[in-house]
This record gives C-alpha cells, structure tokens and sequence, in this order.
C-alpha cells in the first residue's frame, strides 16, 4: 500500500462516519447516504493531494458531498427525498414528551428546507463547523453562510410551529 | 476574538441532530474507493475518446494524432528509427522557438485539417500525463480503423492494463472495458453504455478519434489564436489556443507538417472549491501499423495467473 493510501485510509476512517451522519441528515435515507459517501470518498481519493492541502479537508470533503448530493438531485437519478406526509394529512402536533416522535418532526422540517440551507444547518450545528468552515465547504461567504443560517432557522421554526413542536 | 455563545435554541439542534444521526457506524470500503477511482479514469477515457463527445473528444490519446495526410511523410521520416513520426516526449523539453514563423490561424488551421486525413494508416501512441492531484501517466495505443484502444496506467495503486472498444448497440454507445490489475492479479470484463440512443446520425459516433468534420468544426469555431513557437522534443512547433470550458486547450503542432506534438487541457472550473480538474498533456506518436502493434490494440491478452472477477459496481 503506498504512502498516500495509507495517509488516506487513516482520513476516511476518522471521517467516513461523521460523513455518513451528514448525509443521511442531507437526504434522509441511509442507503443513499452510503452511496453518497462512497462516491465522495471516490472523489476524495482522486483527488486527495489537493484535499490533504486544503485548509481543512475536512471541509473541503464535505463540499464534494455536498456536490455530489445536488449533482443526483439535478440529474434525478436517485432523488433526494423531502418531507412527505400521507396524502391529504396536515403534520399532526407531536406528543411533546415523544422524543422520537420530535425528532422526526425535525428532520422532515429540514428535509423540507433548500439543498443549501439543510446543509447549512447541518454543517454548522450538526457538524459543529466554524462559519468560515461551512463558507468554505458551501463555496459561499461568510455572510451567506449567516444569513442561510437565519433563514434555515426561521423555516425551521416555521415548519415547527406548524407542528406545535419546538427546536 | 470572541465569539458569540449559542442560544439555547441551537444547542438543542445541535443535540437532536446528533441524536437524529446517531446510531450508525460507516465502514469504508478502501479497496472499493480505489478500484472506483480507477474504474473513473477508464470511463473518462472512453467516453472522451468519442466522436459524439465533441469538444472533450480533444483529451483522448492520439485524437489529431493519427489524423494526417501529406505531413504524415514527412513526420515518419522525423521520426528515425521508429520507423514513424514521433511527436512529443516530455514538457521539460520544450524551449523557446529559434526561429518562430509568422503564421495566421486561417493558414495554420488550414494546413492542420490538410494534414489531418490518412488517420488509418496508423496507430496512436499517446503517453498521457494527469498532472497535479491524482495525477496518473499512461500509454494508450489507439487503432483508428477498429477503434479499440489498449492503456497501460501507472497510477497509485500500481500498474494496469485495460483494452477499450467502442460501438454501437441499437444506436445507443456501448463501450467494452477488460482490465486486468498487477497490485492484485485479477481481471475484469465490463460493458456500460450511453444513458440513450444517438438522435440523428451515427457516423463517427464510435471513433475513437476526431472525424474531420469535427475536427474542421472545432477548427473554423472562430476562438483560436496563436499563443507562440516553441520547441517540442525536438520539433518546431506553433501553438493554437482556444477557451475551453474555464479553462482552455491548447494544441502544439510542428510547423512543417502541421501534425499535432501536443494537446494540453486545462480547464480550472471549481478553482475556488473542489474538484479542480487537472491539467492533461498528451505527447504524442504516430507509429506505422504493424502486426505486433494491432495485437496489442485489438487482442484481449490477460497475464498468466490472473483471475476474473466481478466488475466493480
């Protein structure tokens, strides 16, 4: 094994999970998160001097994430799923002390949310990216990055409070 | 420098999306991914050696290579004990022209589609440099008439061979990949196709080079220019520049045959965010053909010992 598939090994394997868990938030299906990973890891292997020179590789891996889920939404080969709800069916208020039931009310607002701004939010609070970090992985400002933030927390807040439930 | 604290509202995200994407544990497939990653250089390759490709059909091995007329002569005679025109070896050959010629794009643009016209007479090497990340080398022999192509890539996974033909199934391209692989001593046989049918007409849909159609399309598109001589493994040379994505392409042809020595692409799109594509030079070979050299094009030889095995998915 050579120099560079073991640096990268030891990369994917600190962050093939956390990358999972990012996907699976921005396209709610864990089978496609896997899929959307192996093929940023692909990616990410190709061009993996250039990744491990970026300021953060970190982030500069969940930009070709990010990439890679917006290429399949706009090729509709394997759609991105959004919130559904039965047909006819208003989101019903969650029982408040229903963890689970709050949490899937949260994830349906934020499948609901923009491409950009769900992957705001998850970057920034699931991540824990700093602005600059997620401005970097989004290819966008750091002005964008705030003010996507704001938005996404206010649809967020809006799809809730349709819910009765809360962040 | 201060940063402000999170409400208690973003701290309560934080926790529900950690909560919300806890539970799995994602195990990286390394094998997977590497085998993947070369799988892609393959199907770059293939798809940009054909015709219906248009402007990308300009990175495959030996696309104006083999393309020549009355300059093909005069490049064999160059081309000492080869035996045929050899065009191009190394970028740190190039030095600055002696004695650059004042040539217009129409004339040089002209002389090059003269040249370009006996392609079948020939088969293409083409030593292929991915520079930058993931940067690769490899050797691609194209036959023109068969449009089969065989690579050696050397890569960081070790050493490879593939044999690549192109065709048509029901108007939709197919293209035939066997590789066999040295780090791991199997092979594989994969076939994969165009997403639909050709609309229109086939000619030259499965050529593994440039049609002179295209060829002269590319040529009259009006945003060449010269951008200087200088010379190549030996060759004078004057180069033809074109904006190419957000990038461009380059062509270096010898000034007295107008055969193509080098193709550069470069296309920068992304700069500021990943996936950077890298630049590609094709330093190029025309070798009359011979019967060693067909066989080696057109005839699958899969090294003693190897085992098959499933295509990757």
């Amino acid at each position: 094994m050579s120099g560079r598939d073991e640096e990268f090994g030891a990369f994917t394997r600190n962050c093939a999970t956390p990358l999972h868990q990012t996907a699976y938030l921005l396209c709610g299906d864990w089978h496609l998160a896997h899929d959307l990973v192996q093929d940023t890891l692909v990616k990410a292997y190709q061009h993996w001097p250039r990744v491990r020179r970026a300021d953060s590789p970190n982030a500069y891996v969940r930009a070709i994430l990010i990439n890679e889920a917006r290429s399949r939404w706009r090729r509709r080969e394997r759609t991105v799923p959004v919130a559904r709800f039965p047909e006819g069916c208003e989101p019903v208020a969650p029982d408040q002390t229903d963890e689970i039931t709050r949490r899937d009310g949260l994830l349906q607002a934020l499948l609901a949310l923009p491409l950009r701004q769900r992957a705001t939010i998850i970057l920034r609070y699931l991540e824990g990216m700093s602005e600059r970090e997620t401005a970097a992985a989004l290819g966008c400002s750091e002005g964008t990055v705030k003010s996507q933030s704001a938005r996404a927390l206010g649809n967020l807040r809006t799809f809730l409070d349709r819910t009765e439930s809360t962040l | 420098m201060n940063f402000p604290s999170p409400s208690s509202e973003e701290t309560q995200l934080s926790h529900d999306l950690r909560q919300l994407a806890a539970g799995e544990v994602f195990t990286p497939d390394l094998a997977g991914i590497r085998q993947r990653a070369r799988q892609r250089h393959r199907r770059g390759l293939a798809l940009r050696g054909t015709a219906a490709a248009g402007v990308a059909v300009l990175a495959a091995g030996g696309v104006f290579v083999g393309l020549h007329g009355n300059g093909g002569a005069a490049g064999a005679t160059a081309a000492g004990k080869t035996g045929g025109p050899r065009v191009g070896a190394s970028a740190s050959q190039s030095g600055a022209s002696s004695t650059p010629s004042v040539m217009t794009v129409a004339y040089v643009t002209a002389r090059v589609q003269t040249a370009l016209g006996n392609v079948d007479n020939y088969i293409v090497r083409d030593n292929q440099l991915q520079t930058g990340p993931g940067g690769d080398s490899s050797v691609i022999l194209t036959d023109p008439r068969t449009s089969n192509a065989y690579e050696v890539l050397h890569d960081s996974n070790g050493t490879s061979l593939a044999w690549l033909s192109t065709y048509l199934v029901n108007r939709v391209l197919t293209w035939k990949d066997i590789e066999a692989d040295y780090s791991t001593h199997t092979w594989f046989d994969l076939v994969f196709h165009a997403a639909g049918p050709i609309q229109g007409s086939t000619a030259g849909a499965t050529s593994t080079v440039m049609t002179p159609a295209e060829i002269k399309a590319w040529l009259h598109s009006g945003l060449l220019k010269i951008v200087g001589h200088k010379v190549i493994d030996g060759h004078q040379t004057i180069g033809l520049r074109q904006p190419w994505a957000r990038g461009y392409r380059e062509l270096w042809v010898d000034s007295t045959t107008f055969l193509p020595v080098r193709l550069i692409m470069a296309d920068f799109a992304d700069q500021k965010g990943p996936l950077q594509n890298d630049m590609v030079i094709d330093n190029e070979t025309y070798l009359p053909r011979s019967q060693s050299l067909l066989n080696e094009v057109n005839q699958v030889h899969i090294p003693a010992g190897f085992k098959q095995v499933a295509p990757p998915k």
